[in-house]
């Protein structure tokens, strides 16, 4: 039996009755042996209705044809002594003096139809009445074990519909990574099966301990608007403090715990307005409370690690600095323009993080590199240039023991090849060339064009920004200068510029 | 604003009941093929469809796709 549909309704057991094929292979069993006599069936209730149970083919002119419709009075009065026995009744019609037997469909004590034969031209034995009889309520078995399974498949459904929704949640959200997205993530998840209004979730600061408001959704005012306010209500901090979850009639808040307190998710305003929240959706709001916590513990580690990668390197960077300046180290401004870029080129996330990494240190090679050579101020010798160019190479010697950066080292090894393929240290030509060095190749010259350097002034913005274009297709890869136009078009260049002010002139 | 095209098949038909049913309800394609008695990659067709429609919202990450109704 098919359950499948929301619309289907509750089936009847006269119904099923008529669909069940044991009860047609009934009468294709006993339609030669009582010499093909009429069958019929009427619900209860109906039983003016009596309809015949699959058509007979009988022969029209057999002497003493007589239609179903002939016997209806008979059969009528037998369907009325039947319901009041409760038992098959035998009997006789005047008219051509045949015999009929009408047999009481009883479920669970309530008669629900009458199943009967008639025409028949010789008086049924009891043995028959009985086999008919018994077969009959063996099918009615069947039936109410179908519609008790039925009743089951009701009650079970929503509730299975009810988990499905709570496993996808669970994956949907533990999937996220990244903090700042999994916030407004929970926040609209929760509205979605809440059916409410606002939502708001609040963390507690681990360093301060104070309560603030990270994702706010406010659906009255824009689907999409995200107002963070900083002040949590008095009644999210008592959430915190007791640990206990608030119900009122339009407000739920319950907190979100861990092995210690983390926050509040609250909601407000149920969809509709007469609607409250009641103590199914605080049980739905703890279990999704308790999923994300998870999630935003996740997410908490995996930034930590992130964290941890990058402040590594940037200590490293900062050691570096402090015998060298800027040998090894580019400055942030070099960062934000390669993330940017890569924005630009519609790199993934993850494509953007390995790129953030590789411009925290590409030259980490320098510091295997002979200290009068990175002192020097003046040009350097043929010698010197060929030493100073296998930095690159000695660069990924060190980073190969960080498993971590090793989606980096292509970017930083091929940083210095040239799109037309004159470049080092394998002379890799357009494509060839991973996209992350092809990216570091643009940002490090229009860098090292605009900084101040000890043997040369800067080169005013403008100027810069039209040697990188002179330089497509020869030093870099058009797209690659077509994105960085864009950025140019749009101001974002100056912007990052401005930012960082200071660190241009810095180098020196 | 273009006109956007409402898919009508049966299966889009029995989907929107179901989200209509159950208006809480955010589901996989799986769930949702189950929910409406046809194949995992059925459902996500017809999903993703009422979605380009208009009619449904859907989150999508790394491992799945969540779908409900649109508000
Ligand atoms: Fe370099």
């Amino acid at each position: 039996m098919a359950y499948v549909n929301d619309s289907s309704k509750k089936a009847k057991p006269f119904d099923l009755l008529l669909e069940n094929s044991g009860y047609k292979d009934l009468r294709t069993a006993f339609d030669k042996l009582l010499l093909r006599p009429l069958w019929w069936l009427a619900e209860k209730g109906k039983s003016s209705r009596i309809k015949p149970f699959l058509r007979t083919q009988r022969a029209r002119d057999m002497e003493d044809y007589l239609s179903l419709s002939d016997y209806k009075k008979t059969i009528s009065k037998s369907i009325r002594q039947a319901e009041r026995s409760k038992a098959p009744v035998l009997f006789e019609h005047p008219v051509n003096n045949t015999y009929g037997i009408c047999v009481p469909l009883v479920k669970d004590e309530k008669t629900f139809g009458f199943f009967g034969i008639c025409a028949l031209k010789a008086k049924p034995r009891h043995g028959t009445i009985d086999v008919l009889s018994g077969y009959t309520h063996a099918i009615i078995d069947e039936i109410s074990k179908d519609l008790e399974l039925g009743r089951v498949y009701e009650l079970v459904r929503p509730r299975a519909i009810a988990l499905s929704t709570v496993h996808t949640i669970n994956r949907l959200v533990t999937s996220i990574l990244d903090i700042k997205e999994l916030f407004p993530r929970i926040a609209r998840l929760t509205l979605q099966i809440l059916k409410a209004e606002r939502v708001r979730i609040c963390m507690v600061d681990k360093y301060t301990g104070a309560l603030g408001c990270v994702a706010a959704v406010d659906y009255r005012k824009s689907k999409d608007l995200f107002k963070i306010r900083t002040k949590p209500s008095p009644t999210e901090c008592k959430v915190v403090q007791s640990g206990r979850s608030v119900k009122k009639s339009n407000f739920l808040c319950v907190p979100l715990v861990d092995e210690e307190m983390c926050g509040t998710i609250s909601v407000r305003d149920k969809v509709g307005k007469k609607e409250k929240f009641s103590i199914f959706d605080r049980e739905i709001l703890t279990t999704l409370a308790e999923q994300a916590v998870i999630a935003i513990k996740n997410a908490q580690i995996y930034k930590e690690q992130e964290d941890l990668t990058i402040g590594t390197i940037k200590s490293l960077g900062y050691l570096l600095d402090a015998k060298f300046p800027r040998a090894y180290t580019h400055t942030e401004f070099f960062v934000e323009l390669m993330v940017e870029l890569g924005k630009a080129l519609g790199l993934t996330k993850k494509e953007l993080k390995i790129l953030h990494y590789s411009a925290l240190l590409p030259d980490l090679g320098k510091v295997v590199m002979p200290e009068e050579i990175l002192r020097k101020t003046k040009a350097l010798s043929g010698k010197e240039r060929k030493i100073l160019k296998t930095h690159t190479v000695r660069g990924i010697e060190v980073l190969k023991y960080l498993d971590v950066l090793k989606p980096v080292v292509p970017i930083i090894l091929h940083h210095h090849e040239r799109y037309d393929g004159t470049g080092y240290p394998e002379r890799l030509k357009a494509k060839d060339i991973p996209l992350g060095s092809r990216i570091m190749a643009v940002v490090d010259a229009f860098e090292a064009m605009v900084c101040h350097r000890p043997y040369r002034k800067p080169l005013p913005f403008r100027m810069a920004v039209s040697e990188i274009r002179r330089q497509a297709g020869k030093q870099f890869d058009p797209e690659v200068v077509k994105a960085f136009i864009r950025i140019v078009k749009i101001g974002r260049l100056e912007e990052l510029v401005r930012k960082h002010p200071d660190e241009l002139k810095k180098i020196t | 604003m273009s006109s956007k095209r409402l898919p009508k098949s049966g299966l889009h038909k029995r989907i929107i009941a179901f989200f209509k049913s159950h208006p809480e309800s955010i589901d996989t394609p799986r769930g949702v093929a189950t929910w409406v008695g046809c194949s995992r990659e059925e459902a996500k067709k017809a999903l993703d469809e009422l979605v380009k429609a208009g009619m449904l919202n859907s989150i999508l990450t790394s491992s799945t796709s969540g779908y409900s109704l649109k508000k």
